[in-house]
């Protein structure tokens, strides 16, 4: 009985978690996926780029396991770096627009003269769609993957800019800030040290949904041609690369979406215990 | 009198991440047609898990257990099927809560809250319910009633806005009036005007009361009986007067030696009850209030004390120096 | 109110006024030239020159924004390059399917929606609950293309109940119209069905903790009156948001959608134009799915005021 006191919530939390079966399994399926990605180099079977004209289309066998597709490319081995490539896309634009969110929202939330500024425009970025923004930049740029990682990660800022500027904002209105302020703690003391912890909790959770929507725009921009350029494997531009053989080949479809939506799974699932964990009051 | 209310044995636990925790542990008393009974006690001893329990209003497919009794006029209501409860409460029981300002529905009228309650249990057209809400509230002291009425809980002040909360609960002549802490969320002017109000009103209608507070004050000038509960459970029960004069239980003693008044000499420092109320999960083997206690024994540490009568008749305490029944050795 | 109102749509234009500088921006800073893809690559380069002079492309950017703005304040979006067409003319002909599966999309998503989040809300910690939950996660981690394909291929190829592209206008008979838009609104929709159900799960949720649910059990309301009533009414300030902006999510949504199912809407416009560089076309279809955004936004803001009496007052005072 004594010893429940010297755990926080947070522990119980966590302890809950793990009792939930259905949560475990889809992380569990999700981490394999995802490492089978990572380690896309070392177990793929085939060359993903290596073309066998004889064996286009073939259904799934023994030696192909998700079948071939037109050029008679390994299936397999394609979602495996599709997928390891996807990831990457995830990442990167969490990470970047995270960082580039949590500057841009500490300034806004400290300065009063830059909040203006950069809070008309986040809400002019955010009053176009995800997808016109994204088509639009990288068609613009030119497709590359670092061009779809950088225009993902510009629609993307603004969500954790939105965030990071609410919390520091709050935290500028306390008393004890007003103190420290008096005391002659300079700006940076009160930005690095006291906005920025309190600021990180609400952002992972906005990173987590950040990273499954980056990898969600990004394979419907691949699918319509406007993404990952061409003959590179992204779970997109397998399905792109099917869209005419769709209705007699669906393993060019099912095995690509499956991998996309289990990964998806995963990351909402994570999300939404990472939310449990961090913020019991949520709950 | 006769007894309106009748609660034996009752004990209430919850189920929590850390386990099973018992708020309400064995607890027995009854209330009186028309009758105030007060229960004091710190926050967090079971006051109002107790009175939320009478009216079971915990959800019960998920984290509730009830044991024991709740008679009330002999029906005993922790048997009754959710149905059946439903035609008790805002019926025969009703209850205020604390704070007004969240307790009303903050989207809908006070007229519509009140004429809500009045048809849920009666069968009268909109017009008359809303009629009935007007009196209601004029009987609760509310100016211009009939504007009001309209005015959303946002739109009223603390006090009539806890007014228009008693209002609610009095719409359909209950016979049993919970008011859980209805005066702790207000100014100390209008606390006094509300317990005035409540007092009247039991006197014009007859109900019995259970009044729920930390304020022994309050007690003092409206109660005829108290209760004292500690951690889920009764430490002395008595009238009014016995327990003010005579206070047993030494958690009492310094629950009414830690009230200031007039009268105490200013330069002594006011009187405080060491240590905090711990944490129900953390209550030991022994006396639940072995740990705060100055006239605790190696006793009060292993064994647990039942409710000793004491010889003035319903004078009940909780504590080993009472076990022998009758007068009290007082320690010091 | 009239001030507050006042302020708003001071807001409202600044925000579009932005949206039109970084929508020029973005599209005149490519290094493409237009007046060589309107010509093609055999143009010569006094043809390419002249049609530049022609096309104002020759002035400075900043002439060139202002040019742009002041017809748009006189209800010209502009010509396209390659359409021989208005702006206006193509967005009045690609909007209505747009709009058409965006009505179905939102209504499919939240008749789907509301009703699965107040009973995931009821059934707490059941497995009915688990159940709509665990659908509901399902349903927000299947990207709506996907399940396009997948629809595609057991409704339209499989079972042929649906067409596989196209679209009728509703004129063209409604029973046409309707199952040409069907798949394509479900796609769109199941994803924010999803959304809402959550949101609106959560909402719920949260409101049954509050003290006024406990006094409407402690007046003897039924479980439904408590659900329906007392709670629904007041979670839905968060509800309203997640619709409205699956609205405009809608919109943009469709770029995708309607590529897929081959529908002649906004989406397809700017798809095609952006490859085109088509500048003016996509700046109009831009702003004007900005706009929409918009509207939504200021809609979601009246609707507040009639939902939660609470927030007419701070209208007022403000």
């Amino acid at each position: 009985m004594k010893k429940s006191r010297k755990h926080s919530d947070r522990y119980f939390m966590v302890k809950s978690l793990m009792k939930n079966k259905l949560l475990l399994i889809f992380a569990g399926i999700t981490l394999i996926i995802a490492i089978a990605g990572i380690l896309a180099p070392v177990i793929a079977p085939c060359d993903p780029y290596l073309e066998e004209p004889v064996n286009r289309l073939m259904a799934p066998c023994k030696e192909h396991l998700f079948g071939t597709d037109i050029y008679g490319r390994d299936v397999f081995s394609r979602v495996l770096y599709g997928v390891r490539l996807s990831l990457l896309v995830g990442v990167m634009t969490a990470l970047i627009s995270t960082a580039v969110g949590i500057i841009l929202g500490l300034l806004a939330g400290y300065f009063r003269i830059m909040d203006a500024v950069i809070m008309r425009i986040c809400e002019a970025l955010s009053t176009i769609p995800v997808y016109l923004m994204a088509i639009t930049l990288i068609t613009l740029w030119g497709v590359s993957t670092k061009n779809v990682i950088i225009s993902m990660a510009i629609v993307y800022a603004p969500l954790v800019i939105t965030v990071t500027r609410g919390v520091a904002m709050s935290i500028r209105e306390q008393t004890y800030i007003e103190a420290i302020r008096a005391a002659g703690a300079s700006w940076s003391r009160i930005v690095f040290g006291h906005m920025l912890p309190n600021v990180i909790s609400p952002v992972i959770v906005q990173m987590t949904y950040i990273f499954a929507s980056a990898m969600l725009v990004e394979a419907a921009l691949s699918f319509l041609g406007a993404g990952i350029p061409l003959p590179e494997p992204s779970l997109g531009n397998i399905l792109n690369e099917a869209r005419n053989v769709i209705f007699s080949s669906w393993w060019l479809v099912v095995f690509p979406g499956l991998c996309l939506i289990f990964i998806m799974l995963g990351i909402n699932v994570l999300g939404d215990a990472i939310r449990d964990v961090l913020d019991p009051l949520s709950n | 009198m006769e007894n309106l209310l009748k609660v034996k044995e009752l004990k209430t636990s919850f189920q929590t991440l850390r386990g099973e925790v018992t708020a309400v542990d064995g607890v027995s008393f009854e209330v009186k047609k028309g009758e105030i009974l007060g229960i004091v006690g710190e926050s967090g001893c079971g006051k109002s898990v107790t009175s939320q329990s009478i009216m079971r209003l915990y959800n019960e497919k998920e984290l509730v257990k009830y044991e024991g009794e709740v008679l009330l006029e002999g029906n005993n209501l922790l048997k009754l099927s959710e149905k059946e409860m439903r035609s008790v409460r805002g019926n025969d029981i009703a209850m205020i809560f604390q704070d007004a300002l969240s307790s009303l529905n903050p989207v809908f009228t006070i007229g519509n809250q009140i004429v809500e309650a009045i048809r849920l249990h009666e069968k009268i057209s909109k017009k008359e319910a809303k009629k009935r809400a007007v009196e209601l509230l004029r009987l609760t002291g509310i100016p211009i009633p009939e504007k009001r009425v309209d005015a959303y809980p946002h739109e009223l002040s603390g006090g009539m806005r806890q007014r228009a909360m008693i209002a609610l609960a009095l719409s359909c002549q209950p016979k049993l009036l919970i008011a859980d802490e209805p005066t702790t969320a207000l100014d100390v002017t209008i606390q006094a005007q509300i317990m005035d109000l409540i007092v009247e009103l039991n006197q014009k209608m007859g109900m019995g009361i259970m009044l729920i507070t930390h304020d022994l004050g309050v007690v003092a000038h409206t109660c005829q009986r108290v209760i004292v509960m500690y951690l889920g459970q009764i430490v002395e029960e008595g009238m009014v007067d016995e327990i003010f004069k005579n206070p047993s239980h030494p958690y009492t003693k310094g629950l009414i030696k830690s009230v200031p008044t007039t009268n105490t000499d200013v330069s002594r420092k006011l009187y405080t009850i060491k240590g905090v109320v711990p944490l129900l999960s953390e209550a030991g083997e022994g006396c639940r209030f072995c740990n705060r206690c100055e006239m605790a024994t190696e006793k009060c540490r292993t064994s647990k004390p039942h409710l000793y009568s004491m010889k003035n008749e319903g004078h009940r305490v909780r504590c080993f120096l009472y076990e022998k029944g009758g007068d009290c050795h007082e320690a010091k | 109110m009239k001030k507050y109102f006042f302020k708003r749509l001071f807001y409202t234009i600044v925000t579009l006024l932005i949206v039109s500088v970084i929508l020029f921006v973005l599209t005149h800073c490519t290094g493409a030239d237009p007046a060589k893809l309107v010509l093609g690559i055999q143009a010569t380069p006094e043809a390419v020159e002249d049609l530049r002079e022609k096309m104002g492309l020759n002035d400075s950017l900043i002439v060139q924004y202002f040019r742009w703005l002041g017809d748009i304040l006189h209800g010209d979006l502009g010509t396209s390059y390659m359409k021989n067409k208005t702006v206006t003319e193509l967005l009045g002909e690609s909007f209505m399917p747009t709009f058409n599966i965006a009505i179905y999309a939102e209504i499919i998503s939240m008749c789907i929606g509301i009703p699965l989040g107040v009973l995931a809300a009821k059934y707490k910690g059941k497995s009915a609950s688990v159940a709509i939950s665990s659908v509901a996660l399902l349903g927000m981690s299947i990207p709506g293309f996907l399940l396009a394909l997948f629809m595609m291929m057991a409704f339209c190829v499989k079972l042929q109940w649906f067409p596989v592209a196209g679209y009728t206008p509703a004129m063209e008979g409604f029973l046409e119209h309707i199952r040409s838009m069907t798949l394509p609104a479900i796609a769109l929709g199941f994803p924010q069905a999803a959304l809402i159900t959550r949101t609106t799960n959560n909402a719920m949720l949260e409101v049954m903790n509050t003290e006024y649910i406990k006094t409407a059990k402690a007046k003897g309301a039924s479980e439904g009156a408590i659900l329906f009533k007392h709670a629904l009414r007041n979670a839905l300030i968060p509800i309203i948001t997640v619709c409205l902006q699956s609205f405009a999510v809608f919109f943009g949504g469709a770029v995708i959608i309607e590529q897929i199912f081959n529908i002649p809407g906004i989406g397809t416009l700017v798809f095609s134009s952006i490859s085109s560089r088509d500048y003016y076309v996509i700046q109009g279809a831009v702003l004007v799915i900005a706009l929409i955004y918009v509207v939504a936004n200021i809609l979601m803001d009246i609707l507040y005021g009639i939902v939660d009496p609470r927030i007419r007052i701070t209208g007022k005072s403000k």
